[in-house]
C-alpha cells in the first residue's frame, strides 16, 4: 500500500486539465504522487521523508526592435527532497526524474543529515492534514494557448510602434505548473496553475523617450495585450521633449506598478520587514521593544487594509505552504492602517504560541482602501503641482528601521501643474519609505492587478504627499 | 595555516568534542556510501563516450530536418553545494543541488528558436527538442523579414577544457570543510569581546557539452569556489549601534578547494573584525562634494556596474529594454572607436581568459574561443562584448576602424535552460602609470573620504548610480581619520570615469570574484552569472556625497 493510498488526497477536486491541443508537458497529481512514492522506496535509514515538487512548462514570445527575435519553450521539474531522522534534516534538490537521478539526490541528503544536529526529543513536525481552500488558478484557454496564437498575439502589440517609428519591447510567457506536497505524515497536495506574463515598452529611436506597461494573471483572458501596447506607445510619444525639474518633495501620484514596487520591501517573503521574530529582537520598523512587536498599532493612513487570501479572484495563489503543505488561511496584515500580523515559522509556533502552525508570508497580496475610490485622471485635476509616476526600477532598502528605500522612477514621469499635466520629466532617484507614503495619503484608486514575476498582487494608484526625489537621474 | 591549528587553538572543549563527533560522522559517511552507488549521470553519459555526442547530434539532425538553417545543442550537468550560516557549533547540513537539462538554439529565416528540458535525456527527447526549436524559431519568422547574421568561428573538433583546479571540492570529505569554518569561526571570536560570525561555502562544478550544425562538439568543465562570512559586532555600549560586516574570505574564482585553504585569512580577517568594530562609532557625513580614494572591492563593484553592464551589446542594442533596461553607450556604432568615456588613464577590458576567473572558459556557449577584449582604451570607448549575432551589429564600426567582425565569446546563459546572450565576463582595470597603492592615494589626498568595499546600484541605463560604502573614513591631510557612518556617494558613470585622478599601480592590483549567489536554489534567479574583475585602487575628483540614514 503506498503512502498516497493510506491518506487520500484530500485536494481531488483539481487535477490537472488536459488540453486536446497541447502534449502533456508537466506532471500531473498523479505523476507527483508515483514519484514520491518511489522517492520513499529508494530512501534508507528510516525517518521521514517529503518533497516539494514544481513541474512547469514555459513558452514565449520574447521581442526587440519590432521583431519577435526568440521564441521558446521550457520544461522543468524542481525536486526538493528533505530527509528528517531524529530530529535531524537535510535538503537536497534534483531534476532527474529517473531512479538513478532520484537515489543520487536521496544520498545527497543523507550523506548530509551527519551534518546536522540530531536531537531525539525535537517536538516531531505534525503535519496540519486539513481541506486547503480551492482557489481558480487555472485556465484551459490559457493553457491551450499555441505558438502561432502567441506569436500573433506580439505581432499585433508591435504594429503600431512600428508603423508610427518606435521601437518596441517585450515579452509573452505563458507557463502552466503543477506543485505539489507530498510528505510521510500524510500530506498530499497538488495544484495545478496557469501564468502569463504580459509586458512591453516602447522607445523612440534617439532614446530619448519611453513607456511602459505590463501585466501578470492567471487567465489570459483578463489581460488585454493590446490595450497594455497602447498604454506604453502613449507613454512614449507623451514622454518625448522631456525637460529637467528640480528635485525636491512633491505631491506624488503613483500609478499601481509604482505603489506595488514601492511595497515590494515591506511584503517580500524573504525580507526582514514582516518578520515577528525580527521585531521582537528589536528588528525592523515593527519592533515595540523586546520581545514586543507593533502589532496592534496604526502604522499605515487608517484607510488601507493589505490582505492575503488564496480565494482572491485577482490576487489568488496556490493555497498550501510548500514545504509543510499547511493550508494557507486569509490573513489581513494590516486592518484600516492597524498592523494585525507578523509572519513566523513552525518552531517560532510552537515555542511562543504552543500551537503546531506557522504564518507565512506569501508574497500575494491585495492592497485596498476604504475611502472612495478616486481616478488618476480625477487625482491629477485635484492636484496643483505634482509628478505622475508610472513605475520604479531598482528599490533597495537603505534602512530596515524606517524601511527607508531608494530607487529611481522609470518609463514615463509627468509635471502636473494646475490640475493638468504640464510636461514630461527627466526620471528622478527617490529616498522614501513606503510607510512615509502610506502615512501621507491624500486619495486611493481602485485596486488592480499589476505586472510581478512571482506572485499576484493587487495595488490601487495612491496620491501621497512630500514624496522625496532626492536628485535628477536623466536615464531614459 | 593548517586548517586544524584553528581548532588546535581554541580553549573550548566542546570544539574538541565535535572534532571528534566530526571524525566520527566522516567514518560514517564512508560506510554510507558504499552501501548504495546510484549510476551518475557521467557514467550513464560519460563526456568522452559515444553516447553523449550521438545525442547531442540527433537533437542537431532533428532541428536541421525541421528546416533550422543553423542550430547548436547544449547538454549541462550542473551541481552546487552551499555551506551556510554556521552558528557556533551547530551548523545546518549542506544543500546540494543538481540540475541536468538539455537545450536546442535554431535559427530560421534570422529568427531564433529555443526548446530546453530538464532531467535525464533520450534520443526521443533531444529528437522532440530539436524539432520544437526549428518550430519556435518558424513562428518568429511569420513576422516581418529579420537578419540574423553570426560572425564566422573555428570548429572545434571533439574539444576537452576543464577549469585547471588543485582540489575538486567536491571530493574533500565534508568534516573537513566544517573543521575549516568552525575554526574560523572560533578565530573571529578571539579577536575581540562581542564579536562572532558565521559562514559561507559555495562550490559549483558545470560541465557543458556543446554542438552546433557548423561541425562544433566540446564538453567544458568548470569549477567555481568561494568562501565568505559575516562577521558581526554587539550593540556599542554608547551608540547602541551593532554591525555586520560582510566578508569575502575567498571571492569567487574559478579554482578549486585549494583557493579556499591558501586565502589569507588570518591576514584579513583581524581587519575586518577591526572594521566592524568602527561601524558601530561613526560620525554623520557633511553633505558635499569629497576627492574620494576607492579601495579594490569599491572600485570592482563600480567598474561591474559602469563599464560591465554597460558595454553588453544587447543591453546596449536596446534587446533588454524591457527588463533591465538600456545602456548609456546608446549608440555603439556611432561611439564604437571614438566616444571618450573616461580619463586617458582608464583601460579597461573584458576578458574571459583570466587565469582563474570565475567566467574563465575555453569556449563560450556558442563555440567561440575568447579574446581579451579591449572595451576603453585611453578612455576612448572601443568595443562591446559581443556574441556571434551581435558582433554582426557593429559591422560598419568594425570597418571603420579596421578591424574584423568577430565575437569575443561572451555569449553566456544563467543555465543551459535559458537562451544564450552577451553577459558580463571577467573584467580588468588596467593599472595606473606609477607605483601608487591605495595607502599612498590616501597620503596624497589632503581632504576627502577613503571608501572600503560597497554596494553599488545604478538606473535602468547603467548612467546614474549610489555607491554605498561598508566602510567609509574621512582623510585629514593624507591620514585615515574617522568612520563616516551614512555614506552613500551620488555619480554619474561619465563624470565618474572621467574624474579618475590616479590609480594604483601594478602592485596594488587585486582580483575579486562577484558571485552569482542564487536567489533561490536552483538558480533560476540569479544574480548574473559570477566573474572576476581585477582592478586597483582609485582616486576621484568631487563625487556627491550625501547622508541616508534618518536621524531622529
Amino acid at each position: 500500500m503506498t503512502v498516497t493510498t493510506m491518506f487520500p488526497s484530500v485536494h481531488a477536486v483539481h487535477t490537472c486539465p488536459r488540453s486536446l491541443f497541447a502534449p502533456e508537458e508537466f506532471l500531473s497529481h498523479e505523476q507527483c504522487a508515483a514519484l514520491f512514492d518511489r522517492i520513499v522506496a529508494l530512501g534508507t535509514g528510516g525517518g521521514e521523508t517529503s518533497i516539494a515538487l514544481t513541474s512547469r512548462y514555459s513558452s514565449g514570445a520574447t521581442w526587440a526592435r519590432n521583431r519577435v527575435h526568440l521564441s521558446q519553450a521550457v520544461g522543468a521539474t524542481t525536486i526538493e527532497i528533505t530527509r528528517k531522522v531524529g530530529g535531524a534534516s537535510a535538503i537536497a534538490w534534483a531534476t532527474r526524474t529517473d531512479d538513478d537521478g532520484l537515489r543520487e539526490a536521496i544520498r545527497h541528503a543523507e550523506l548530509s543529515l551527519q551534518w546536522d544536529v540530531q536531537n531525539p526529543e525535537q517536538i516531531r513536525d505534525e503535519p496540519l492534514n486539513e481541506p486547503t481552500l480551492t482557489p481558480t488558478l487555472w485556465s484551459e484557454p490559457t493553457y491551450a494557448l499555441d505558438g502561432a496564437q502567441r506569436g500573433d498575439i506580439a505581432q499585433h502589440m508591435i504594429a503600431a510602434s512600428e508603423t508610427a517609428g518606435l521601437l518596441a519591447a517585450g515579452e509573452l510567457l505563458v507557463s502552466a505548473r503543477g506543485y505539489a506536497t507530498f510528505n510521510t505524515m500524510g500530506i498530499a497536495r497538488y495544484y495545478p496553475v496557469t501564468w502569463v506574463e504580459c509586458s512591453m515598452s516602447v522607445r523612440d529611436q534617439k532614446g530619448t523617450a519611453s513607456g511602459w506597461a505590463g501585466k501578470t494573471h492567471y487567465d489570459i483572458a483578463k489581460i488585454d495585450a493590446q490595450a497594455l501596447a497602447a498604454v506604453a506607445h502613449d507613454k512614449c510619444v507623451r514622454s518625448m521633449n522631456r525637460g529637467a525639474v528640480e528635485p525636491g518633495r512633491y505631491v506624488t501620484i503613483l500609478e499601481p506598478q509604482a505603489v506595488a514596487d514601492l511595497f515590494a520591501v515591506v511584503m517580500d517573503p524573504m525580507g526582514p520587514t514582516m518578520d515577528r521574530t525580527g521585531a521582537e529582537n528589536l528588528i525592523g520598523p515593527f519592533a515595540l521593544s523586546l520581545g514586543r512587536s507593533k502589532i496592534g498599532q496604526h502604522v499605515l493612513d487608517r484607510s488601507l487594509t493589505v490582505r492575503s487570501d488564496p480565494m482572491d479572484p485577482d490576487a489568488g495563489f496556490v493555497p498550501f505552504e510548500k514545504y509543510s503543505g499547511d493550508p494557507y488561511q486569509p490573513v489581513s496584515w494590516f486592518a484600516d492602517g492597524v498592523l494585525r500580523d507578523l509572519y513566523y515559522h513552525r518552531d517560532y509556533a510552537l515555542s511562543r504560541m504552543h500551537k503546531g502552525q506557522s504564518l507565512e508570508l506569501q508574497g500575494s497580496y491585495r492592497l485596498s482602501s476604504t475611502l472612495e475610490p478616486v481616478s488618476i485622471d480625477e487625482m491629477i485635476r485635484t492636484t496643483e503641482r505634482g509628478i505622475l509616476v508610472t513605475r520604479f526600477h531598482n528599490v533597495q532598502m537603505v534602512d530596515n528601521k524606517s524601511v527607508l528605500c531608494t530607487g529611481f522612477t522609470r518609463d514615463g514621469l509627468w509635471l502636473i501643474e494646475h490640475g493638468k499635466i504640464s510636461r514630461p520629466i527627466k526620471n528622478f532617484r527617490f529616498t522614501s519609505s513606503p510607510l512615509f507614503a502610506m502615512n501621507a495619503l491624500e486619495a486611493v484608486g481602485k485596486p488592480v492587478r499589476v505586472f510581478d514575476h512571482e506572485f499576484a498582487r493587487v495595488a490601487p494608484a495612491m496620491k501621497v504627499r512630500d514624496f522625496n526625489f532626492t536628485s535628477l537621474a536623466d536615464a531614459v | 595555516m593548517h586548517r586544524r591549528r584553528f581548532l588546535q587553538t581554541s580553549a573550548s572543549v566542546g570544539v574538541s568534542a565535535m572534532l571528534t563527533t566530526l571524525v566520527a560522522r566522516s567514518a560514517h559517511a564512508a560506510h554510507a556510501a558504499t552501501r548504495f552507488d546510484p549510476r551518475h549521470i557521467r557514467d550513464v553519459l560519460p563526456h568522452q563516450g559515444p553516447e553523449r555526442k550521438a545525442l547531442l547530434l540527433t537533437a542537431i539532425d532533428a532541428a536541421r530536418a525541421a528546416g533550422a538553417q543553423y542550430c547548436d545543442v547544449r547538454f549541462g550537468i550542473n551541481h552546487r553545494e552551499i555551506w551556510q550560516q554556521f552558528e557556533g557549533l551547530r551548523y545546518p547540513a549542506p544543500s546540494n543541488m543538481t540540475v541536468v537539462a538539455v537545450s536546442v538554439r535554431a535559427l530560421y529565416d534570422g529568427y531564433w528558436g529555443f526548446a530546453a528540458a530538464e532531467g535525464l535525456p533520450s534520443i526521443d527527447i533531444v529528437s522532440k527538442l530539436g524539432k520544437d526549436a526549428a518550430a519556435q524559431a518558424k513562428i518568429g519568422a511569420r513576422g516581418k523579414p529579420r537578419t540574423a547574421l553570426l560572425a564566422p568561428t573555428a570548429v572545434v573538433t571533439d574539444g576537452v577544457w576543464t577549469t585547471p583546479i588543485e582540489i575538486d571540492p567536491f571530493t574533500v570529505d565534508p568534516g573537513e570543510k566544517v573543521d575549516l569554518m568552525l575554526g574560523i569561526d572560533s578565530f573571529i571570536e578571539r579577536q575581540a569581546p562581542g564579536v562572532g560570525g558565521g559562514g559561507m561555502l559555495m562550490f559549483v562544478r558545470d560541465e557543458t557539452s556543446f554542438a552546433s550544425s557548423d561541425g562544433s562538439f566540446f564538453t567544458q568543465t568548470l569549477y567555481t569556489s568561494e568562501a565568505g562570512v559575516l562577521i558581526g559586532a554587539e550593540p556599542h555600549y554608547q551608540t547602541k549601534l551593532e554591525a555586520n560586516r560582510n566578508c569575502s574570505l575567498a571571492s569567487v574564482a574559478g579554482a578549486g578547494w585549494e583557493h579556499i585553504v591558501r586565502a589569507p585569512i588570518e591576514e584579513h580577517v583581524p581587519q575586518y573584525v577591526e572594521q566592524a568594530l568602527a561601524m558601530r562609532t561613526p560620525t554623520p557625513v557633511n553633505v558635499g562634494r569629497y576627492d574620494i580614494v576607492f579601495d579594490t572591492d569599491a572600485m570592482a563593484d563600480i567598474l561591474d556596474g559602469t563599464f560591465g553592464a554597460a558595454t553588453e551589446i544587447d543591453r546596449a542594442m536596446g534587446y533588454r529594454a524591457n527588463t533591465v533596461g538600456t545602456s548609456y553607450l546608446s549608440d555603439p556604432t556611432r561611439m564604437l572607436g571614438s566616444e571618450q568615456v573616461a580619463a586617458p588613464i582608464v583601460s579597461v577590458s573584458s576578458d574571459r581568459t583570466m587565469l582563474k576567473g570565475a567566467a574563465t572558459v575555453k569556449w563560450d556557449a556558442e563555440g567561440v574561443t575568447p579574446d581579451v577584449v579591449p572595451l576603453v582604451t585611453k578612455g576612448v570607448l572601443t568595443d562591446f562584448q559581443t556574441t556571434r549575432e551581435s558582433a554582426s551589429w557593429l559591422s560598419d564600426a568594425y570597418a571603420r576602424v579596421n578591424r574584423p567582425v568577430r565575437s569575443h565569446g561572451c555569449a553566456t546563459s544563467d543555465s543551459i535552460t535559458a537562451p544564450a546572450q552577451s553577459m558580463c565576463a571577467n573584467l580588468t582595470l588596467a593599472p595606473g602609470p606609477g607605483n601608487d597603492t591605495f595607502e599612498s592615494l590616501v597620503a596624497s589626498t589632503k581632504k576627502g573620504l577613503a571608501v572600503l568595499g560597497s554596494s553599488v546600484t545604478m538606473d535602468q541605463q547603467c548612467l546614474n548610480g549610489a555607491c554605498q560604502g561598508n566602510l567609509v573614513y574621512e582623510i585629514v591631510d593624507g591620514k585615515l581619520g574617522k568612520v563616516i557612518g551614512g555614506t552613500t556617494i551620488l555619480f554619474r558613470a561619465p563624470e565618474f570615469w572621467k574624474g579618475v585622478l590616479a590609480l594604483g599601480g601594478p602592485s596594488s592590483a587585486r582580483t575579486t570574484g562577484r558571485s552569482n549567489w542564487p536567489l533561490d536554489p536552483l538558480g533560476t534567479r540569479t544574480g548574473g552569472k559570477a566573474r572576476s574583475t581585477s582592478v586597483v585602487p582609485a582616486k576621484v575628483k568631487q563625487l556627491a556625497v550625501v547622508d541616508t540614514i534618518p536621524r531622529t
